[in-house]
């Protein structure tokens, strides 16, 4: 029994066995197969949304976000950056007034020069 | 709807967080006993007034500190002796003394030079008459 089995020779034997199973066995393995197939689709994560959570629960449905969802997560998306756009704006800011109030307070020039 | 609440979840976490993170822009008053010492001693001079101070006035001022302790003693002392005046203030004045200094700066160098040795010459005469009067002034009291 000890023949050197290669990868031609098993797909061979198995085309033989499938041949002889009853086509009822062959649907269910079919079946299974696919079912396996979209169970590993579902599995694959979905760039950018992956760590929202909705790629590893196993359910068919968390590959397609309801629509009103989508428009949330759009509408909480753009607040965040628009906030952050206004945090870092801010931040610029206030860095630009505190380098003038310290160029004021040493400068050559007094403070009355630039009062009115 | 499991899984809308799990999104909900982790945009409230992320959303709690990000307000988190911008707190330091809002903190709260500062207490003079709790100022470094460095910190203290360039804004001595407005020690007394610190803590009536508003928390906008106090955080600019600290941040102005960090600056401080790079200057030389010459510039620490100018930085002292201004603070009084420039900390009573009123944060519009303030605003726009930093628009007038920030427009002097936008007109050519040589100008510029031209302008801050008149001032300066103006401010060595005014200074000269007015120790010339206090001189005068000082016997008679």
């Amino acid at each position: 029994m000890k023949s050197n089995l290669n990868t031609q020779k098993i797909n061979a034997l198995l085309n033989a066995a499938t041949a002889q199973l009853s086509p009822e066995i062959l649907d269910k393995l079919r079946m299974a197969r696919t079912r396996a197939l979209d169970r590993q689709r579902i599995r694959q994560p979905v760039p950018v949304l992956a760590w929202l959570g909705g790629s590893h629960s196993g359910q068919h449905e968390s590959q397609h976000f309801p629509k009103p969802m989508l428009w949330l997560m759009g509408v909480v998306l753009a607040a965040s950056l628009i906030s952050g756009i206004l945090v870092y704006r801010n931040y610029l800011i206030e860095h630009e007034i505190i380098d003038v109030d310290i160029a004021i307070l040493t400068g050559d020039m007094p403070i009355n020069v630039f009062l009115d | 709807m499991k899984l809308l609440h799990t999104l909900l979840h982790k945009l409230v976490i992320a959303l709690t967080l990000g307000m988190l993170l911008s707190m330091p822009a809002y903190a709260a008053k500062q207490i003079w006993a709790t100022l470094t010492p460095m910190q203290q001693e360039a804004l001595a001079p407005i020690a007394k007034e610190w803590e009536a101070m508003p928390e906008k006035q106090q955080k600019r001022l600290l941040a102005t500190t960090k600056s401080y302790a790079k200057l030389s003693p010459e510039l620490k002392q100018r930085f002292r002796t201004r603070l009084t005046e420039w900390s009573k203030l009123t944060p519009e004045q303030r605003m726009r003394a930093r628009e007038k200094y920030q427009a002097f700066h936008k007109i050519p160098k040589e100008k510029r030079e031209e302008v801050k040795r008149m001032v300066l010459q103006s401010e060595a005469e005014k200074n000269a008459a007015s120790s010339a009067s206090g001189v005068l002034i000082t016997p008679e009291k």
